[in-house]
C-alpha cells in the first residue's frame, strides 16, 4: 500500500512536470521598435457615432499603454460621395461630429494623415446577421473535476444562412458595459454548421455574471479577411509557451502603408436577455 | 546554383550508368582484379574459385548478425554479413583461416580447406561481461574499408546503457546523443539530421515506414527496447535502396527471437511495463518473438471512486511480433509486425486516439550462393481519431495516411571483391486529408476532404566494388517515379507558382480512379568511395542526391499527431537534396583497448523547402498548397567523434558543429533565415563503467547551442488587447541548452541453477536540476484568477527538471 502511495506522489509531480508548470519570469532584451500607425476602427448598420483608435506601436515589453496619435486627418468616405470627418477627440481617439449609419453593400474608405503619410483601408458594409433568440443559463460545469464550479453558458435558436463562408463576432455586455473576462476577440466561421438550424447549442461560456443581469449580444457579420484578423489577434494574445503552441505569425492588416490593426465596416444584430437559474 | 548542381548530377548519373551497363568495364575491371590477386596471395592457384556462403548467428538465440566481418586470415579477402545475417564470399581453392566476428562476441577462428562450393554457418557467443577484457584483442573492424561514411549502427546492449528519461530507454531519443543528429526540443523523440526537418527522416520498422513515431506528444517513440535489435542511422551516402527522405534512413529492426530456447524479458517502471516472449516454432527452423508495453497511469484513475475520474483515459500501449522460417537452405520466411496506440479520454465530452500500424512480409531466397534476393510486402498506417461530446449530439475527425509496398532486392556477389545490388520497389500511397463525421443529432455538418491517392515507384542499381587493395568503390544509381492518381480533385489557380496571399481557384479539375494526372520523376546517384591508407587510417568520401515526394504539415513547436502528411502535386514540388561529405576515420589499439576516431564535414543544397505562410490554415482546407511557401535551402557542418567499445569503460564523444538556413519565398522578406533546426554547437558527452561483475554506472551530458525563435519586433494596440507582431524570422535564441543524466544498473546475483535473472536500474535526468528553456514567450502576466494584471513579461517554460526513476528488469 505503501507503494501506491508513494507511485501517486510521484504520478501528481509527473503531471505538474508534463504540465509545464515551471513557469518563471525573465529578462529578455527585445530587438527596439519603430513606432507604427495602428487604426482600430469599426463602423456599423446601426445609428451611432463613427469612432477610431488611434495609437502608435512600442515595444512588447513596456509597461505602459500604447501612445496614442496626436493630430492626425481621419476621413471616412463611401462609394455614394459621402465623406465623413473624425474629428481628434484626444488620448488618440477620432469621432465623428454627429450620429452616422451605415448602409449593408456600400464601400467604404478609411483614410489617415499622419506626419503627412497616408494610411488607407477599404472594406464593404456586410448585411447584419440573423439571430431568432439567445440564452445565458447558470449550469454545473460539466468537466467534472470541480464540483462546486457552474458557469454560465450562453445558448443560440436560429438558422444558420445558407451560403458558405459567414462569419461572425460577438461583443457581450453585462448591463450596458462591456465583458472582457475572455481573453480576445469571440468569433464564429460556419465552416461546420453552415445552413444548419443552431438549436440551443452551447456556443460559449461566460463568468462573472449575476443573476438579474441584463445581458445584451452585438452579433456582427465580418468579412474573411476581419475574421483571419482576428483569429491570429486570438492566437496572439493567448500564447502559453506550451508543445500546442502554433508558430508565430502577424496578423494581416487592411491598412496600407506599413499601418496596423483594421478597419471593419458591419451589419449587426442586437439582442438582450435576463440571466436566469433555468 | 541549383542549375549547376543538375548539371553536376547530369554527368554523374551518365556516368554512372555507363558504369553500370557496359558489362565489358566489369569484366575488364574482373581481370584486373584477378591479377592482383595473384599478386598479392602467393600460393594461390589461379585455376579455380569456388563460394563460400551461409549465416553468422548468436549462439544462444539462433539469431542471426547483421554486419558481422568475415575474414580470411593473411588474404585480403572479406566478407560482410547483410541484414539477413547472410555472407558469400567467392575465392580461389586454398587452405584458409577463417575470423569471424561481431562486437560485443567473442571472434571465432576455424581452418577451413576451400575445395569446393561451400556452406558455412558460424554461431557466437556473446561476450559476457567477466569476458570482456580479453576478447578485444579478437576484435576485428573492416569499418575503414567499407565506403559506408556517415552512418550510426547501435545495438540494443549499448542503448540500454544510455540514461533514460523516466528510465524508458528510447532508441529515438538515444541516437540523439551521436554526431549530426539532433533533438527537436526537450524530451522529442523528432530529431533533426545534418540540419535536415524532422519530416525528412526515414523511420523504417522492419522496411515499414512509421509515419509517427512518437507517443505522447512525442515524449516517447513507438519503439519498444524489449522488441528491438539494432538501429542504423544513415546521414549521408545513403545506398540507393533507400529513398524518399531528404535526409536519413533510420532502419531499425526487430528481434527475431531465440530459435532454441523459450525465453522471456521484461520490466516493470513507473510510466509502463512491458514483457517479450520468445522461442522456436520448430527448433533451429523457425522462432517468433512478441512483445508489449502498456503504461499504466490511468489504471490508478480507475480506482477513484469518483465515477468521472474513471471515465477519463490517458495511456499508450504498443504491441510487436515477429516470426520466421527457415523453410529450406534457400529459403526463408519472415513476418513481423507492430501496432501501438496512444488513448486520450476525458469523460465523454472529448476523445483522441492515435496510432501506427505496420505489417511486413519477407521471403528470402538464395537462388544460388552468390545472388541473394529478398522479396517483401509492406503495409503501413497511421490513423488519429478526434471526438467531442461522444453522445449523440457530438462529432468526430478522422484522418490519416497509409502505403501498400512491394519491394524486390537482390544481391549478385560477383567476386569477393563485387557485389551487385539491384531492387525495384512500389509504393501506393492513401492520404486521408480528413473527414468530419457528425451523430445522429449533432448541428455540424458531414465535411470530408477527399481522400488523395500516389504511387511511388523506383528502381536501383548500385555496384560494391574494390579495384584496388585499398580503395573500396559504391556507386550506384536510383530511378523514382512519383505519380499522383485519381481518383482525385486538384484546383488549377491563376498563377503557376504558388505565391501570394490573394491567389485565386479558377478552376476544379476531377479525375477519375486510376488517372494518372501528374507525375515527377528524376535520377538519384549515390556515390561513396574509401580509400585505406594503412590499417589505421582511412579517407572517405561520399555524395548522394534524394529525393523527397511527402511533407508534413505542422501548426505547433512539436511532434503533434495531427501533423498532416501532404504529398508532392501540381503546386508543391519535390524536395531535393544534394550532399557531399568527406571524412577522416582511425582506429587505435593499444592494450585491450581500442578508440575509434572520426571527423567528417558535409555541404547540403536542398530545393523546395517547405514552410508555411503566417497563421496558416492547415486542419480542413482542400486547398492547402495556398499555406505552403517554398524555397531554397543549405546545410553544412562538422562532426567530430571518438569512441571507444571495449573494455570497462565505453562510450563516446561526439562535437558537431552544423549550420542550417532556409530562403523561402514570402518569409522573412525573402531573405535567408536560420531554420528552426540550426543549433550550431552539440557536444555528447556518454560513458559506461562497468564497476565490477554486478554493477555498472553510467552518465551522459549533453550541450546544445539554443533554438532559434521569433520574438516581437513590437506591439500594436487592438480593441485594448496588446498585440504582438513579428519581424525577422528566428531572430532570437533560446539560451543554450545542458543536462547531465546519470544512471546505475545493478544485476540481481546469479544463481547456477536458475534461469530467472534480474536488474534494478536507477536513474536521474537532468541531475543538476538546470532550468533549461523549453520555450519563451511573450505574454501578459495574470493574476491567481487568470486574470490580466496590465504587466508583460518574457516567461520561460522548462519541461523537464530533475527526474529520478526506477525500473526493474528481468529475463528468464
Amino acid at each position: 500500500m505503501r507503494f501506491y502511495y508513494v507511485y501517486l506522489i510521484w504520478l501528481a509531480v509527473t503531471v505538474v512536470v508534463l504540465s509545464g508548470c515551471d513557469r518563471k519570469e525573465i529578462d529578455f532584451k527585445l530587438p527596439p521598435t519603430d513606432p507604427r500607425v495602428t487604426v482600430d476602427c469599426r463602423i456599423t448598420d446601426s445609428v451611432g457615432y463613427w469612432e477610431a483608435k488611434l495609437t502608435l506601436t512600442q515595444g512588447y515589453l513596456k509597461q505602459v499603454r500604447n501612445p496614442p496619435v496626436e493630430g492626425a486627418t481621419v476621413v471616412i468616405t463611401d462609394d455614394a460621395g459621402n465623406r465623413v470627418n473624425l474629428i481628434d477627440r484626444g488620448q488618440g481617439v477620432y469621432r465623428s461630429a454627429d450620429l452616422q449609419q451605415g448602409i449593408p453593400g456600400r464601400t467604404y474608405n478609411l483614410s489617415v494623415t499622419y506626419q503627412s503619410k497616408l494610411y488607407e483601408a477599404t472594406t464593404k458594409m456586410t448585411s447584419a446577421p440573423v439571430v431568432d433568440s439567445f440564452k445565458c443559463n447558470l449550469i454545473d460545469d460539466n468537466f467534472g473535476f470541480v464540483e462546486e464550479d457552474k458557469i454560465w453558458e450562453v445558448t443560440f435558436w436560429t438558422w444558420e444562412a445558407p451560403t458558405l463562408g459567414d462569419y461572425y463576432l460577438a461583443e457581450y455586455r453585462r448591463n450596458g458595459e462591456k465583458i472582457t473576462s475572455f481573453q480576445g476577440e469571440i468569433i464564429y466561421e460556419d465552416r461546420f454548421v453552415n445552413g444548419n438550424y443552431i438549436d440551443g447549442k452551447n456556443f460559449f461560456n461566460i463568468d462573472k455574471i449575476n443573476i438579474g443581469d441584463i445581458i445584451t449580444i452585438d452579433f456582427f457579420s465580418i468579412t474573411k479577411a476581419e475574421y483571419d484578423f482576428l483569429n491570429a489577434v486570438n492566437t496572439e494574445t493567448n500564447r502559453d509557451g506550451t508543445p500546442f503552441d502554433s508558430p508565430p505569425g502577424n496578423p494581416v492588416t487592411n491598412i496600407s502603408n506599413g499601418g496596423l490593426g483594421f478597419f471593419s465596416a458591419s451589419g449587426v444584430a442586437r439582442l438582450s436577455t435576463v440571466a436566469v437559474e433555468p | 546554383m541549383s542549375k549547376r548542381i543538375d548539371k553536376v548530377v547530369l554527368v554523374l548519373s551518365i556516368a554512372v550508368y555507363c558504369f553500370v551497363n557496359i558489362n565489358n568495364d566489369i569484366y575488364c575491371q574482373e581481370v584486373r582484379q584477378k591479377k592482383i590477386n595473384e599478386k598479392t596471395t602467393e600460393r594461390l592457384s589461379v585455376s579455380s574459385r569456388f563460394t563460400v556462403s551461409g549465416y553468422v548467428k548468436d549462439a544462444a538465440s539462433g539469431e542471426v548478425l547483421i554486419g558481422a566481418n568475415i575474414i580470411l586470415k593473411d588474404t585480403k579477402f572479406g566478407a560482410q554479413t547483410n541484414e539477413y545475417g547472410f555472407y558469400s564470399l567467392t575465392v580461389p581453392a586454398n587452405k584458409y583461416t577463417v575470423l569471424v566476428s561481431y562486437l560485443g562476441y567473442i571472434s571465432v577462428e576455424k581452418n577451413i580447406d576451400i575445395d569446393k562450393q561451400m556452406q558455412l554457418t558460424f554461431e557466437l557467443n556473446e561476450v559476457s561481461k567477466a569476458l570482456e577484457e580479453i576478447v578485444i584483442e579478437a576484435q576485428k573492424d573492416n569499418k575503414l574499408a567499407t565506403p559506408q561514411m556517415s552512418v550510426v549502427k547501435m545495438e540494443m546492449a549499448e542503448i540500454k546503457k544510455v540514461p533514460q528519461l523516466f528510465g524508458e530507454v528510447d532508441v529515438l531519443r538515444t541516437l540523439q546523443f551521436m554526431p549530426g543528429i539532433q533533438t527537436a526540443g526537450e524530451g522529442n523523440s523528432g530529431f533533426s539530421v545534418r540540419g535536415g526537418a524532422v519530416d525528412q527522416n526515414l523511420v523504417e520498422l522492419d522496411e515499414a515506414t512509421v509515419y509517427n513515431a512518437s507517443h505522447l506528444m512525442g515524449f516517447f517513440s513507438v519503439f519498444n527496447s524489449d522488441a528491438i535489435k539494432d538501429l542504423e542511422v544513415f546521414k549521408g551516402g545513403i545506398p540507393a535502396k533507400y529513398g524518399g527522405r531528404l535526409a536519413s534512413v533510420v532502419d531499425i529492426r526487430m528481434r527475431e527471437g531465440n530459435n532454441r530456447k523459450f525465453h522471456g524479458t521484461g520490466g516493470l517502471g513507473l510510466i509502463s511495463s512491458r514483457l517479450m516472449l520468445e522461442g522456436p516454432i520448430v527448433k533451429e527452423k523457425g522462432s517468433w518473438m512478441i512483445s508489449g508495453r502498456r503504461t499504466y497511469a490511468d489504471l490508478f484513475l480507475r480506482l477513484s471512486a469518483d465515477p468521472e475520474l474513471q471515465n477519463n483515459a490517458l495511456y499508450f500501449y504498443d504491441f510487436n511480433a515477429k516470426a520466421n522460417y527457415t523453410l529450406n537452405e534457400n529459403n526463408r520466411i519472415y513476418l513481423s509486425g507492430y501496432f501501438g496506440r496512444d488513448v486520450f479520454k476525458f469523460a465523454n465530452f472529448f476523445g483522441f486516439d492515435w496510432g501506427n500500424a505496420t505489417a511486413t512480409v519477407r521471403w528470402n531466397h538464395l537462388f544460388s550462393d552468390k545472388f541473394f534476393s529478398n522479396l517483401t510486402f509492406i503495409y503501413t498506417d497511421f490513423d488519429y481519431n478526434f471526438s467531442i461530446n461522444a453522445d449523440e449530439s457530438g462529432f468526430k475527425v478522422l484522418s490519416g495516411i497509409k502505403d501498400y509496398s512491394v519491394k524486390g532486392d537482390f544481391t549478385y556477389f560477383l567476386s569477393t571483391n563485387s557485389q551487385v545490388h539491384l531492387g525495384l520497389i512500389g509504393i501506393y500511397h492513401v492520404y486521408k486529408p480528413g473527414q468530419v463525421i457528425p451523430s445522429t443529432s449533432s448541428f455540424v455538418n458531414r465535411l470530408a476532404m477527399p481522400d488523395r491517392f500516389a504511387v511511388e515507384s523506383a528502381v536501383y542499381a548500385e555496384h560494391e566494388y574494390k579495384p584496388l587493395e585499398e580503395v573500396t568503390l559504391r556507386y550506384g544509381l536510383r530511378y523514382t517515379i512519383f505519380n499522383n492518381i485519381g481518383k482525385g480533385r486538384i484546383f488549377l489557380y491563376d498563377r503557376e507558382e504558388p505565391i501570394g496571399e490573394n491567389y485565386r481557384i479558377l478552376d476544379t479539375v476531377e479525375y477519375s480512379s486510376g488517372k494518372i494526372y501528374n507525375t515527377y520523376n528524376g535520377l538519384e546517384p549515390r556515390f561513396s568511395l574509401s580509400y585505406q591508407l594503412n590499417p589505421k587510417h582511412s579517407f572517405k568520401g561520399s555524395y548522394m542526391r534524394t529525393f523527397q515526394f511527402v511533407q508534413q504539415a505542422s501548426n505547433s513547436a512539436t511532434t503533434l499527431p495531427t501533423d498532416l502528411w501532404i504529398p508532392a502535386d501540381r503546386y508543391i514540388r519535390p524536395q531535393i537534396a544534394d550532399q557531399i561529405a568527406i571524412g577522416w576515420f582511425s582506429q587505435y589499439k593499444k592494450d585491450k583497448n581500442q578508440l575509434d576516431i572520426s571527423v567528417e564535414t558535409f555541404y547540403k543544397w536542398m530545393q523546395n523547402q517547405i514552410d508555411f505562410k503566417d497563421n496558416a490554415q492547415m486542419i480542413f482546407n482542400e486547398a492547402l498548397d495556398r499555406e505552403i511557401r517554398t524555397g531554397p535551402g543549405r546545410a553544412y557542418g562538422l562532426e567530430l567523434m571518438i569512441q571507444k567499445n571495449t573494455g570497462k569503460l565505453t562510450g563516446w564523444i561526439s562535437y558537431t558543429y552544423c549550420r542550417t538556413m532556409r530562403t523561402i519565398r514570402e518569409i522573412n522578406n525573402n531573405n535567408e533565415y536560420y531554420a528552426k533546426t540550426d543549433r550550431p554547437h552539440n557536444v555528447s558527452l556518454v560513458m559506461a563503467y562497468q564497476l565490477n561483475k554486478r554493477v555498472n554506472i553510467s552518465t551522459s551530458w549533453v550541450y546544445l547551442s539554443g533554438t532559434p525563435f521569433t520574438v516581437p519586433a513590437g506591439a500594436f494596440e487592438y480593441r485594448g488587447l496588446r498585440v504582438p507582431y513579428y519581424g525577422a524570422r528566428n531572430e532570437a535564441r533560446l539560451p543554450d541548452y545542458h543536462r547531465l543524466d546519470v544512471s546505475v544498473t545493478i544485476d540481481g546475483k546469479k544463481r547456477p541453477n536458475r534461469r530467472f535473472e534480474d536488474s534494478w536500474n536507477i536513474s536521474i535526468y537532468n541531475a543538476y536540476n538546470r532550468s533549461n528553456a523549453y520555450s519563451i514567450t511573450f505574454k501578459e502576466k495574470r493574476d491567481s484568477n487568470g486574470n490580466g494584471t496590465g504587466q508583460f513579461i518574457a516567461e520561460q517554460i522548462t519541461l523537464f527538471k530533475i527526474i529520478p526513476s526506477v525500473t526493474w528488469n528481468f529475463k528468464f
